[in-house]
């Protein structure tokens, strides 16, 4: 486990359902865990709407201080060296695609002075549109790192179809993740596997196991 | 992979849809919480060979869907509430040249600049008041990421049907919810447009597209030619869902976002012993009178549930000609109502109308 863990990825691909459950399963693990919420790009389930769930966990969140308000602007008002300094695991949740990824871009000298402690995972979901196979993904990883000038370190399979995810959804994902790794050259980090009753028969060995949290209004 | 399923965004399921539809110009201006579908447009129509144009303004954006509409292309605009308000005037100019084109609302909160969550506020806008001077346009309001595709499809035919603009009334729910969605098959309905400026290449008269008309009698005579065209539409056009209302003492009544979670309270009112069904209109306009006149005489009771304070409920009132009680239940400012809140509802109702 590094001291910064930044999580990026196209739009919807599962970026911060995965921060969520990676910094509470810290914490759960007796880590002191800060969660960034770094999404400038779009207002809707940012990280920040877990603010309750983080502080049940005693999972401190360092978000805009004026997010989901009126003054919802694109800015940043931390600093992630100072963050840092506070001596807590950082787990940094970056916006979707190249767009999201352009803020990281200001702290690029610092995680490049502490590279040997910093983890940049990729996260990616087949089931969606325009990362359905690895050389697709491949492009929006690679639009991603131009934009924030770091490269990546790992690759988070987080293939699913939603509340519709079985075995072959996932089965199929782990063999496109595989065919990613082998054409980046990067490693895997995990596959993930969510909790919910269409998944309940998958054997959860070799899977992080992924609480999904945004519930649907209308059940 | 035609019938691949995918994980998309309504926002991004509806811009795609279109795309294979054959929509070849998109002209847009950002608005929470409909950019997805500007975003996504501006990848996609380069690699399609269409045009992808942010315009300077919502009004400068409808126009331009105007100009390329009359030449005979697919076009479509879209925008979230205030920005619809602001198209108005264009959706009028079109509908009073009839071009085909289509105009998507992501919902939003209202009045003024309201907020970004999502609600269903703008049915009157859609339904009566879409602009100035008499006209209707077709209106179809989809209620999951596959239909967002599927009605986006079918907004084009209908539009090159009729020769009008039609609108999606989508809210930001539907825009920012993803489900799996597999894209419907396209067939070719796309018609010759013989009344597009196109080139008359001197083989023939020159088309005009023109909504002046300074003669009275002639400005007359092109609405009641207009308004025939309306009556052909009220026949074929509307679309409904109905779950259990065969036998429904109670009908309750939503469309889009709203009706996902109505279907959730009837089958939990069901589960506590009352008869509850639901009408899903699917079309907006025309409205599906049908399903409601079919349902008067069996039916006890109408609840109307909107994410707005009550705009709908005028045509369920008009379509029942008002020969049972209807109610109405709303939420509003981008508050979504529970399936518990909903079920209260049906159980005062079925304390107080069903004696």
């Amino acid at each position: 486990m590094k001291r910064i863990t930044v999580i990026a990825g196209h739009y919807g691909s599962g970026k911060s359902t995965f921060a969520a459950n990676y910094a509470i399963d810290m914490s759960k693990k007796g880590e002191a865990v800060t969660v960034v919420d770094m999404d400038t790009v779009n207002p809707y389930y940012r990280t920040a709407d877990l603010g309750d769930l983080f502080a049940e966990n005693g999972v401190k969140l360092a978000a805009p201080r004026y997010a989901g308000t009126n003054l919802d602007v694109p800015i940043l008002d931390f600093d992630i060296p100072a963050l840092y300094a506070e001596g807590r695991n950082l787990v940094i949740d970056l916006g979707g695609d190249d767009a999201g990824a352009y803020p990281l871009g200001k702290f690029r000298e610092f995680i490049s002075q502490n590279r040997d402690e910093a983890e940049i995972l990729y996260v990616v979901n087949f089931c969606r549109f325009l990362t359905q196979d690895p050389e697709e993904a491949e492009e929006i990883l690679r639009e991603i790192e131009r934009a924030c000038g770091l490269s990546a370190t790992g690759i988070v399979n987080n293939s699913n179809l939603g509340f519709e995810t079985d075995s072959e959804i996932i089965g199929s994902g782990r063999a496109k993740a595989e065919k990613i790794s082998e054409i980046t050259h990067l490693p895997v980090f995990c596959h993930t596997l969510p909790l919910i009753p269409s998944c309940d028969g998958i054997d959860r060995a070799g899977y992080y196991p992924l609480t999904v949290y945004i519930k649907n209004v209308w059940n | 992979m035609a019938n691949e399923r995918m994980l998309m965004k309504g926002n991004e399921a509806l811009a795609e849809a279109a795309v294979r539809a054959g929509c070849k110009c998109y002209f847009g201006y950002p608005i929470t919480p409909q950019t997805e579908i500007a975003a996504y447009m501006s990848k996609r129509m380069p690699k399609c060979g269409g045009v992808f144009l942010q315009a300077e303004s919502e009004i400068a954006a409808i126009n331009m869907v105007y100009g390329a509409a009359a030449t005979g292309v697919r076009a479509m605009t879209s925008s979230s509430s205030p920005g619809i308000s602001l198209k108005s005037e264009g959706i009028s100019y079109a509908a009073g040249c009839d071009l085909p084109c289509v105009v998507v609302n992501v919902q939003r909160g209202g009045p003024g600049l309201g907020g970004i969550q999502p609600a269903q506020s703008d049915y009157y806008l859609a339904t009566k008041a879409g602009g100035h001077g008499d006209f209707y346009i077709p209106v179809y309001a989809p209620c999951s990421v596959q239909e967002m595709a599927d009605y986006a499809v079918k907004a084009f035919d209908t539009a090159d049907k009729f020769r009008t603009p039609v609108m999606i009334l989508s809210d930001g729910l539907l825009g920012q919810m993803m489900e799996p969605v597999v894209f419907p098959e396209i067939t070719d309905n796309e018609p010759e447009k013989e009344w597009a400026c196109k080139g008359h290449g001197n083989k023939r008269r020159h088309n005009i597209i023109n909504s002046l008309y300074l003669k009275p009698e002639e400005l007359e005579a092109s609405n009641r030619e207009r308004f025939k065209k309306y009556d052909i539409e009220k026949a074929e056009l509307p679309e409904v869902e109905t779950y259990l209302t065969e036998d429904a003492d109670i009908i309750v009544t939503g469309y889009g976002a709203s009706a996902r979670i109505v279907r959730s309270a009837v089958n939990a009112a069901r589960a506590e012993g009352i008869k509850a069904g639901m009408i899903r209109p699917i079309t907006l306009w025309p409205f599906p009178e049908k399903a409601y006149a079919d349902t008067v005489e069996t039916a006890k009771a109408y609840l109307v549930v909107e994410l707005s304070m009550g705009q709908m409920v005028d045509d369920v009132r008009l379509a029942t000609s008002c020969r049972r009680p209807v109610r109405f239940f709303g939420r509003t400012g981008g508050v979504i109502h529970t399936p518990a809140e909903i079920l209260a509802q049906i159980k005062t109702i079925a304390k107080e109308e069903l004696k």
